[in-house]
């Protein structure tokens, strides 16, 4: 933006460096390396290795026959690629052990009810934070006691009722699933639009929203972070659920992913089957693990800021 | 979010808030009706199903419920399997409680400056996401005892000079899952923690320093004070999961298909036992009972925990 | 987008090995793999003794998974008898605690299956106490395909005649297709031919001998309390019989423990062992000792008798040519016993009360006992039958040799005492005393007294 002078500019004068501020000395008594520094970064990394060796362990297990897994457990594979079949501890757990079928069954299952769980749960939080009802908060309260509630308490009572009604099966599990996941889906959502302001609300009753439309419109996107993780979090948690699963699942073609891995750890080790099940097990980890890498960062952010509040 | 400044026509405005808030009011219960309704019939009932059942002695195996008193609850306190539960599940909340979040203070203060924290941070929740049973079968070649070719763990001791841990001894058992657990866990609430932290002012840490505090100190009148209300929901949170332990448990110090020994048991354990029977009958009238027993700690525990952390919100 | 490849990776990995269909065939695949499995699956189905007039179906949960040696051959069997009888079979494979988590809970209900499997003990506990079971009385009578030859005719009588297959009218409600038994397991291949020995002493002596070769002596999985149980109730079965060790653990004052003297001698002679036992045994996990006396580093081991299929499976996987001789023997008589007992299990099939098709279930029970199907069992599955006429794997024959012999006292595994109160006595009572008895924690005395005081006390409190 400089004007065009008719003359040369003269020679500018050379601007003084502006040097950066000199760090403040450190104030005696405090040291940069503190024991407790140095004692805390040995012990994240050595978790942070004992994890990478959680996975390292699964992948190669998986691979192994029962002898390798108990004699050379931290080693490479070999004995299945020496006989050339490198692959089949995962095609016995997608075959024999019906792995292959119940990976289906889940993912529709595990995505639904989580699906149904948010859409069913939001609003309910939203209710409960910003209509200004009296006896909200209480309620609140009362939601969120019932996360303590150990699942083994209310089985047989919830199966005796579902089966009278004959909805002691896949579908009873779906309703489960979404009843048992609400306190905290609610919970969690209740924080979420707690921080919201409040100026947004009246901005859009002012522009003539109902509110209805407020909150479709308005609210709800901005909870998006909130919802993604409530869909996260109860999607691995349904994912690895096995309880209900294996006294509501009576029909083989129905199995979910862990009840089928579950009655596989039963019979595995009366035929040694050892290196099926590692590979059964990868196969129940790995899909919730590459979901939370491409979610990590949702996940944690969506944490944190429910529980900032 | 800009806020909006409204031109001041209190009349209007209170006539249109008035008829807003009480279309918004309509709303309520079809918005939270569903969920409340799910919630009621599938969890609150149950619940009281459970409590009223305890007091009958029913063997959930298509007999009938009879009504006998308050048997089930002097059975359970007298068995000794039920005092090693309520033991075993009192030292996974507490000590479990106390090592997880010492340590997910010391990994947020580590990991804040770290290069790559945020992926360690990533790495460091890999447990919560696989099933116990795998962890549960990993942990126990990690601990195996077997002289000629010890597991990781003696492995690393015999290395460094020590004797060969018998590490899944039934005595030794709750030691090790405590710490298992406390590897497990942290992950999860290392996130939260470092979250609240992260919200901390950094001017506040650079005048203690200045001032001459140690990291003790800094710790303890800084961080501590600013971040007490996660922490008090951090800690609301644990104590209601720790209570439930049932699969790590299961799997690591037993074989995983039958109950461990009752020394190593839980109060979800004990559970699961009378729920479908250690080797046939079940028992439920006395498994309501132990429930009974669990909703009441949980309760207990939580209001005790939140009376604790009770004090005014510092707003920053 | 990332997760847009990232399905497509999937999906394709997942269609490869949908391709790639079969796994591996009952009986494993390498040195140890059982001789004629393809042939008894392949051969031809047996006629039926008994055709189902009206019934065209009926349901059976079952204790073993799909791909066990046991589901193959049923399997079989279903095949079978549907092509002669025309009766669909709608089959769960539920796995081993289908009774208590599946089974149990649908009691309550009108939704049972028709026709199931588990041990005799379990089931008694289980499922016929609170009044689940029918009486299988009228498949005793029934023909079995073999011209005029009923069930009746081909079962051994002790395998179903005994007080446990009772119902509470007296009639039996379990028809047994398999037999376990237990015995002490070594592989001839290192251990060398080793005969029955007669008494204690001669037993310990191939332990020192073990030991003296530079190997652990027994292998014992410490966190399984069946198997810790193994070694006293053997012994006292020894001393006081078939029913002493029940009769005993129900004795609500717990002095039978003390009255008997032969209780306390078996723990004596109990203690003699744990000092032969591999070391970390009582820090293990199951099933790395097992698998350890499998890969020689223990001369023997105690378990019950499918060690032979659970072992073989282990090495066959690994496909590298190791190959165990099994051989066996019986706990000898010690010193001042009188009763000469051999351990024995029965497991089979029951039939609920609430079945809709109890007719084409029993039909099917009675079928699978004909000798061409239940040859199935020791042929690709390594267990013994119920039937005399039927021959058995090397490996076993030293087990049924002992089943069959007369002079033996049969009695039921553990005596029963594992299905006392529902398990609550044995996990209560009985295990911590053996564990400590085991452990050398406490002396043999003191053990019984323990059983005695502990077991008192266990009985107050059940009121």
């Amino acid at each position: 933006m400089s004007v065009t002078d008719v003359e040369a500019p003269p020679r500018p004068s050379p601007k003084p460096v502006r040097k950066p501020p000199r760090k403040p000395r450190p104030a005696p008594g405090s040291k940069r390396f503190s024991p407790l520094r140095v004692l805390g970064s040995t012990i994240v990394w050595l978790f942070t290795a004992g994890n990478i060796l959680v996975l390292y362990w699964l992948l190669t297990a998986s691979f192994k026959t029962p002898v390798e897994i108990f004699t050379k457990p931290f080693d490479l594979p070999y004995q299945w690629f020496k006989v050339g079949k490198p692959f089949r501890n995962f095609i016995y757990a997608w075959n024999n052990a019906g792995f292959g079928e119940a990976v289906l069954t889940t993912v529709v299952l595990v995505g639904l009810a989580t699906v149904v769980t948010v859409a069913v749960s939001a609003p309910c939080a939203y209710a409960l934070t910003r209509l200004g009802v009296r006896g909200s908060g209480p309620m609140t309260n009362v939601v969120a006691i019932g996360m303590g509630v150990p699942f083994q308490t209310v089985i047989i009572p919830l199966f005796v009722v579902l089966s009278k009604v004959h909805l002691d099966n896949e579908y009873g599990l779906f309703v489960l699933y979404v009843a048992l996941s609400i306190p905290f889906t609610v919970f969690l959502m209740t924080g979420f639009f707690r921080s919201l302001p409040d100026e947004l609300e009246e901005a859009a009753a002012l522009d003539g929203a109902s509110p209805m439309r407020t909150f479709f419109s308005v609210m709800l996107p901005l909870t998006r972070g909130g919802m993604i993780t409530a869909l996260t979090l109860n999607a691995i948690g349904l994912w690895n659920e096995t309880l209900l699963a294996i006294v509501f699942l009576k029909d083989q073609a129905h199995f979910t992913l862990s009840r089928a891995l579950f009655t596989f750890y039963g019979a595995a080790s009366y035929q040694s089957e050892y290196g099926g099940l590692i590979a059964g097990v990868a196969i129940v980890v790995l899909p919730m693990l590459v979901l939370y890498l491409v979610l990590a960062r949702r996940i944690i952010t969506g944490l944190t800021l429910g529980a900032g509040k | 979010m800009a806020t909006v400044t409204t031109p001041a026509t209190p009349p209007a405005r209170a006539v249109k808030a008035g008829a807003h808030l009480s279309r918004k009011k309509r709303l309520f219960w079809p918005f939270a009706a569903p969920a409340l309704v799910l919630y009621l019939a599938f969890l609150v009932l149950p619940t009281i199903a459970t409590v009223v059942l305890s007091f009958t002695s029913w063997a959930g195996a298509g007999d009938t419920p009879e009504p006998n008193g308050v048997t089930n609850y002097t059975q359970m306190w007298a068995s000794d399997s039920f005092q090693y539960a309520f033991r075993n599940t009192l030292i996974y909340v507490f000590l479990g409680g106390i090592g997880t979040f010492a340590l997910a203070f010391l990994f947020t203060m580590v990991l804040r400056d770290m290069k790559g924290g945020k992926i360690v941070r990533a790495i460091l929740f890999f447990p919560n996401i696989v099933a116990p049973v795998a962890l549960g079968m990993f942990l126990g070649f990690v601990f195996k005892y077997q002289p000629g070719k010890q597991g990781l763990a003696n492995y690393v001791l015999e290395g460094l000079g020590a004797d060969a841990a018998k590490f899944l001894a039934p005595s030794n058992v709750t030691g090790v899952v405590t710490a298992s657990l406390i590897w497990a866990s942290s992950g999860f609430y290392i996130t939260i923690l470092m979250a609240a932290v992260d919200r901390i002012p950094p001017y506040l840490y650079e005048d203690a320093e200045l001032g001459g505090a140690s990291p003790w100190q800094k710790f303890r009148n800084i961080t501590l004070p600013m971040t007490w209300d996660v922490v008090g929901v951090a800690g609301v949170l644990w104590t209601i999961n720790a209570l439930k332990i049932f699969e790590l448990v299961f799997v690591l110090a037993g074989p995983g298909t039958y109950a461990p020994p009752n020394e190593a048991w839980t109060l979800g354990i004990y559970v699961f036992d009378r729920t479908f029977g250690s080797n046939g009958t079940p028992d439920f009238g006395a498994a309501c009972a132990c429930a009974v027993a669990m909703i009441a700690l949980v309760s207990v525990l939580v209001v005790l925990l939140r009376r604790l952390m009770r004090r005014d919100a510092i707003q920053f | 987008m990332r997760v847009g490849r990232l399905t497509a990776l999937t999906a394709g990995a997942a269609l490869l090995l949908a391709g790639c269909g079969g796994g591996d065939t009952a009986g494993g695949t390498g040195e140890n793999a059982l001789p004629g499995v393809d042939q008894f699956l392949d051969a031809p189905c047996p006629e039926a003794g008994v055709k189902p007039a009206t019934d065209k179906e009926f349901t059976y949960w079952s204790m073993w998974t799909a791909d066990e040696p046991q589901g193959k051959v049923l399997q079989k069997a279903f095949k079978c008898f549907q092509e002669k009888t025309g009766v669909k079979v709608d089959v769960q494979w539920l796995g081993r605690k289908a009774y208590t988590q599946n089974l149990v809970p649908a009691l309550n209900t009108d939704a049972v299956p028709d026709l199931f499997d588990q041990d005799v003990s379990k089931v008694g506990a289980a499922v016929m106490t609170p009044g689940g079971t029918q009486s299988v009385d009228d498949v005793f009578a029934m023909k079995v395909g073999e011209g005029d030859k009923t069930v009746k005719d081909v079962l051994s009588p002790s395998s179903y005649d005994f007080p446990q297959n009772k119902d509470r009218e007296g009639h039996n409600f379990m028809v047994p297709y398999t037999i376990q038994s237990s015995a002490w397991w070594f592989d001839k291949n290192t251990a060398g031919d080793i005969q029955q020995p007669k008494t204690m002493d001669e037993m310990i002596g191939l332990f020192d001998k073990a030991k003296s070769d530079g190997k652990a002596a027994i292998s014992l999985d410490g966190d399984i309390p069946f198997y810790n149980m193994y070694f006293y109730t053997q012994l006292a079965e020894r001393y006081v019989g078939a029913g002493g060790l029940y009769k005993a653990a129900t004795d609500k004052t717990g002095q039978a423990w003390k009255t008997d003297p032969g209780f306390l001698k078996a723990a004596t002679e109990t203690a003699k062992l744990p000092k032969y036992f591999i070391d970390g045994w009582d820090a293990a996990k199951f099933p790395q000792v097992q698998q350890r006396w499998a890969d020689g580093d223990s001369r023997f081991l105690y378990v019950g008798s499918w060690a032979p299929s659970e072992t073989r499976e282990y090495l066959d996987k690994q496909g590298a040519g190791t190959k165990i001789n099994y051989g066996s023997f019986q706990f000898p008589m010690p010193e001042g016993a009188t009763h000469d007992t051999v351990e024995q299990m029965s497991i089979g099939f029951s039939v609920t009360k609430k079945a809709k098709h109890a007719e084409a279930a029993k039909a099917f029970i009675a079928y699978f006992l004909n000798k061409d199907l239940l040859a199935g069992i020791p042929v690709v599955a390594d267990n013994l039958v119920p039937r005399a006429d039927l021959a058995v794997p090397d490996d076993l024959k030293q087990v049924k040799a002992a089943l069959d012999d007369p002079k033996k006292e049969h009695v039921l595994q553990y005596d029963g005492i594992d299905g006392i109160a529902g398990g609550k006595w044995q996990t209560d009572v009985f295990d911590p005393a053996d564990i400590a008895l085991l452990k050398g924690q406490i002396t043999p005395q003191q053990f019984v007294d323990q059983l005695a005081t502990k077991g008192a006390e266990f009985w107050k409190n059940q009121g």
